[in-house]
C-alpha cells in the first residue's frame, strides 16, 4: 500500500474519532445526572452502618435510614418503625425500596404489615411537581373493610410522604388507570396528602 | 496490507481531531436568531443550526424564566401558565398536563435549548401566537392567534365554560376558566355582572338561557359576563377558586324586599323528607369477607331492606335504596342517585374489616378533607369566610350551602350537618347494639364526596371479628341496628312521628332505585 493510500486512511480513521468525540460530548453524562430531583429527604444512616448482607457476611453498603408506617395490632393505628434499606440510586428505585419494605412487615411485636400480598407495586414515579404517582397492581380477588383499606392507603401515602423529598402528595392508579377506589371506599380520583387521621396519637 | 510508517501517525492524527474539535465548536457557536413578537426584535441564541436557546425564547414571549441550579430545570411563567423545561427530557409538564416534544431538550453549556417544532408546539400557542421561522434570515416572527389582541394585556386569552348548578336555596353558577385571572364583580340591575380585568375572554357565546328558579341566562359582551337573576331583588356575590382555576357565582335567594308584600312565595309542597340508603358494594364486589364467609355485601342489603322499612315508621319520609339486588354500582353513580332524588340525607352502609385482630364494634364516618388536596381545603375554609370585596349578602348570615363548586366536593359544603347526623347514629348504634363506640370519624371517602346533602358512612361491624361476623348475620341484630339508625335519623330530623297509616299519606313509601 503506497505512502499517500495509508494517509488517506489515517483521515478517514481520524474523522471517525472525531465524530465519535462529537456525539459523545453532546450526550455528556454531567446533562444527564442532573435531570434527576433531589429525592432523598433522610439523612444517610450512622457511618460504619451496614444494610444486611444475605450471606452473612456484612459488605458494606452505603444506607439510609427510612421510616415505614406500620398497624398496630390491637387497634389498627399507624406506628412508625425506622430502617435502614440500601441507598437507593433514583426515585423509582427508592420508591420501589419502600413500598417493599412496607410489604415486607414490621419487625418490631405488636405491629402488623397492611399490604396484601396480592396488591403490588408495578411502578413509581417522582413527577417535577412534587407528585408520586404509585402505579399499583391489585389482584381482582381482593376485597377490603373501610378500615383496611385506609390503613394500606395511608401507610404508602405516609410513607412515601415521610421518606422521599420534594413531594407533596401522592396519586395512586391501579393497573396504570385511575380508579375510584381500592375496594370502594377511599376516594383516588384525587392525589392524596399526608392522611393524620390514621397515625396513632 | 504494509503497516504505514508509525511517526506521521500521531501528529496527523492530533492535527486532525485539533481540526474537527474546531469545526464542531464554530459549527455550535454563538448564532443568533431574531424573535419577532408584537412588533419587537428579540434575540434568540442559537446552538447548530437547529436548536435555540429555550430561554431566551420565553423572554422573548414575554415569559418571566427561573433556573434551578440544583436540577437544571427552567420553570416559565407567564400568561396564566407554568412550562418546566427540564435537560434531557421530551415530557414537558404545561400547567397540569405533560406535552410531549419530538426531541429532548438539551443542554448545551449550561443553557438548555429545544428544536423549532418543540417550541412552536408548547411555547407559541401560551402566550396567543403562532410563528414562522425563516432560516434564510435566522428571523421568526410571530403572528397573533385568533382573538388574542396584540395591544392587549400579555395575558393568553382566556377560554371559559359555564355550569349553572341549583342545589337548595342557591344557584352556583361556575365560571370555569383556562388559567387563573383577577375580576371584578358588581351588582347591575338585572343581575351581577362579573368583569375579567387582566385577561381578554375569548366569548364562549353571547346568551344561554337555563331552566333555574334563580338564574335565567348568562351573558357575554367582551370581558364582561352577566348573571342575569330571575327576580331582580336576588342576592349574589362572586368567588374565584384555583385548581381548576374558576369563578364562582352564587345566587340567593331574595332578601330585602320590604316593600313587596310578602306574598308567600309559590309554595312547595310541604317538602317531604328523602332519604337515600345506599347498602355498599355489590355485584362482583363483595366487599370484605369474614373468616366465616360472609360477604359485607349480603350484611349491607339485608340492613339497607330493613332500614328502609323502619325510617318511614318514626319519621314521615320517602326512602330510596341505591340498590335492592346483588348488583354492582359505581360510587360516584350512588351519590348521583342521592343528588338526582334532592334526598336529604345520603346513607351509606358497611360492614368494616381489619388486619387488627382487636378492631370490632360500630363506627360512622363522615368526609374529611384532610388529605384531599388544596381545593378541597380552600372550598371548606370559605365556609365562614366570605373573600373581601364580594358582593356578599348580610355577612352575618352564614349560608350553610353557601361554597361548594364541583359535584366530587359538594359534601364540603355539608360537613357540619354530616357531623351532628354521624354523632346522632353513633349514639343509637352504642345504645342498642351493644357494639363499642369507636367513636366518629372522618375519611376522603368517595362516595361521600359528591353528595349535596349531610351524608355519612355507618360500619355497622367488624364483618373480619369472628364473633361480630355471626352478628351482623343474625336477623335481629340486623333489625336493632336498623332501628338504631332510623331513631338516630327521626333524632336528626327532631321531629320523631308516627307516620300516617299505611295508604293515608303519600309521603311514606320505600322506592327502590330503578336498576341500572
Amino acid at each position: 500500500m503506497s505512502r499517500r493510500a495509508a494517509a488517506i486512511f489515517l483521515l478517514v480513521m481520524g474523522a471517525a474519532v472525531a465524530g465519535l468525540l462529537y456525539l459523545t460530548r453532546s450526550s455528556s453524562p454531567t446533562a444527564r445526572s442532573r435531570r434527576t430531583l433531589p429525592f432523598l429527604r433522610v439523612t444517610p444512616a450512622a457511618s460504619g452502618a451496614v444494610a444486611p448482607a444475605p450471606s452473612g457476611t456484612a459488605v458494606p453498603v452505603e444506607t439510609v435510614r427510612v421510616t415505614l408506617f406500620f398497624a398496630d395490632a390491637a387497634q389498627g393505628k399507624l406506628h412508625p418503625e425506622e430502617r435502614d434499606v440500601p441507598k437507593p440510586p433514583g426515585p423509582g428505585a427508592y420508591l420501589r425500596t419502600l413500598f417493599e419494605e412496607l410489604a415486607r412487615g414490621p419487625s418490631r411485636p405488636g405491629l402488623v404489615g397492611v399490604i396484601p400480598p396480592r396488591l403490588q407495586l408495578r411502578n413509581g414515579f417522582l413527577l417535577a411537581n412534587g407528585e408520586v404517582v404509585l402505579d399499583l397492581a391489585v389482584d381482582a380477588s381482593l376485597s377490603f373493610g373501610s378500615a383496611e383499606e385506609l390503613s394500606i392507603v395511608a401507610s404508602l401515602v405516609d410513607t412515601v410522604l415521610q421518606n422521599v423529598a420534594n413531594t407533596r402528595r401522592v396519586r395512586i392508579l391501579v393497573n396504570g388507570e385511575p380508579v375510584e377506589s381500592l375496594g370502594g371506599h377511599v376516594d383516588l380520583t384525587r392525589p392524596l396528602s399526608f392522611v393524620r387521621s390514621e397515625l396513632a396519637s | 496490507m504494509s503497516t504505514p510508517p508509525h511517526r506521521p501517525v500521531v501528529p496527523c492524527l492530533a492535527g486532525i481531531l485539533v481540526l474537527a474539535l474546531a469545526m464542531h465548536g464554530s459549527a455550535s457557536g454563538q448564532q443568533t436568531a431574531n424573535l419577532v413578537f408584537r412588533g419587537e426584535s428579540r434575540p434568540v441564541a442559537m446552538s447548530g443550526r437547529d436548536l435555540f436557546s429555550v430561554a431566551d425564547a420565553a423572554l422573548a414571549l414575554g415569559f418571566k424564566v427561573s433556573r434551578d441550579t440544583t436540577t437544571g430545570v427552567l420553570t416559565l411563567s407567564g400568561h396564566g401558565h407554568q412550562v418546566l423545561a427540564g435537560p434531557g427530557t421530551s415530557q414537558v409538564p404545561v400547567d397540569s398536563r405533560v406535552v410531549e416534544i419530538s426531541r429532548p431538550v438539551r443542554a448545551i453549556g449550561g443553557a438548555l435549548y429545544a428544536p423549532a417544532e418543540s417550541l412552536e408546539k408548547v411555547l407559541f400557542p401560551l402566550a396567543g401566537a403562532t410563528g414562522t421561522w425563516e432560516p434564510g434570515n435566522r428571523v421568526w416572527s410571530l403572528t397573533p392567534i385568533a382573538g388574542f389582541t396584540a395591544q392587549a394585556d400579555p395575558g393568553a386569552p382566556l377560554s371559559i365554560d359555564v355550569a349553572v348548578v341549583h342545589v337548595g336555596p342557591t344557584t352556583q353558577v361556575v365560571f370555569r376558566e383556562s388559567g387563573p385571572a383577577r375580576i371584578t364583580p358588581q351588582l347591575v340591575a338585572s343581575g351581577l355582572q362579573v368583569r375579567w380585568i387582566d385577561r381578554k375572554v375569548v366569548v364562549p357565546f353571547a346568551e344561554r338561557r337555563f331552566d333555574d328558579p334563580l338564574v335565567a341566562a348568562v351573558r357575554f359582551e367582551g370581558d364582561t359576563a352577566t348573571v342575569v337573576f330571575r327576580d331582580p331583588n336576588s342576592s349574589a356575590h362572586a368567588y374565584p377558586l384555583t385548581d381548576p382555576d374558576r369563578i364562582v357565582v352564587e345566587v340567593g335567594p331574595v332578601v330585602n324586599a320590604p316593600e313587596i308584600e310578602p306574598s308567600v312565595p309559590p309554595p312547595a309542597p310541604s317538602p317531604a323528607i328523602t332519604i337515600v340508603v345506599d347498602p355498599g358494594h355489590g355485584g362482583g364486589e363483595t366487599g370484605a369477607i369474614g373468616p366465616g364467609g360472609l360477604q359485607e355485601k349480603d350484611v349491607t342489603l339485608q340492613i339497607a331492606r330493613r332500614l328502609a322499612a323502619a325510617i318511614p315508621r318514626l319519621l314521615s319520609s320517602r326512602v330510596v335504596l341505591t340498590r335492592d339486588s346483588d348488583s354492582a354500582i359505581s360510587l360516584d353513580d350512588r351519590t348521583s342517585l342521592a343528588n338526582h332524588e334532592k334526598a336529604n340525607l345520603f346513607l351509606s352502609l358497611h360492614a368494616n374489616s381489619s388486619k387488627a385482630t382487636g378492631a370490632h364494634g360500630s363506627e360512622t364516618y363522615y368526609l374529611s378533607l384532610e388529605s384531599s388536596d388544596r381545593l378541597a381545603q380552600e372550598v371548606a375554609r370559605r365556609e365562614n369566610q366570605p373573600l373581601p370585596g364580594t358582593v356578599a349578602p348580610a355577612a352575618e348570615a352564614p349560608n350553610p350551602d353557601l361554597d361548594f363548586i364541583l359535584w366530587d366536593l359538594a359534601q364540603s359544603a355539608h360537613l357540619n350537618e354530616s357531623s351532628r347526623l354521624a354523632e346522632a347514629i353513633q349514639t343509637q348504634l352504642n345504645v342498642v347494639s351493644k357494639t363499642d363506640n369507636r367513636g366518629i370519624k372522618q375519611a376522603p371517602f368517595r362516595v361521600l364526596s359528591g353528595a349535596t346533602m349531610p351524608a355519612v358512612l355507618v360500619e355497622v361491624g367488624f364483618i373480619s371479628h369472628a364473633e361480630e361476623e355471626k352478628q351482623l348475620k343474625s336477623a335481629p341484630f340486623q333489625q336493632s341496628v336498623a332501628d338504631a339508625i332510623a331513631r338516630a335519623v327521626a333524632d336528626f330530623f327532631g321531629k320523631r312521628q308516627p307516620a300516617p297509616a299505611p295508604g293515608t299519606g303519600p309521603a311514606a313509601a320505600t322506592t327502590p332505585a330503578p336498576t341500572r
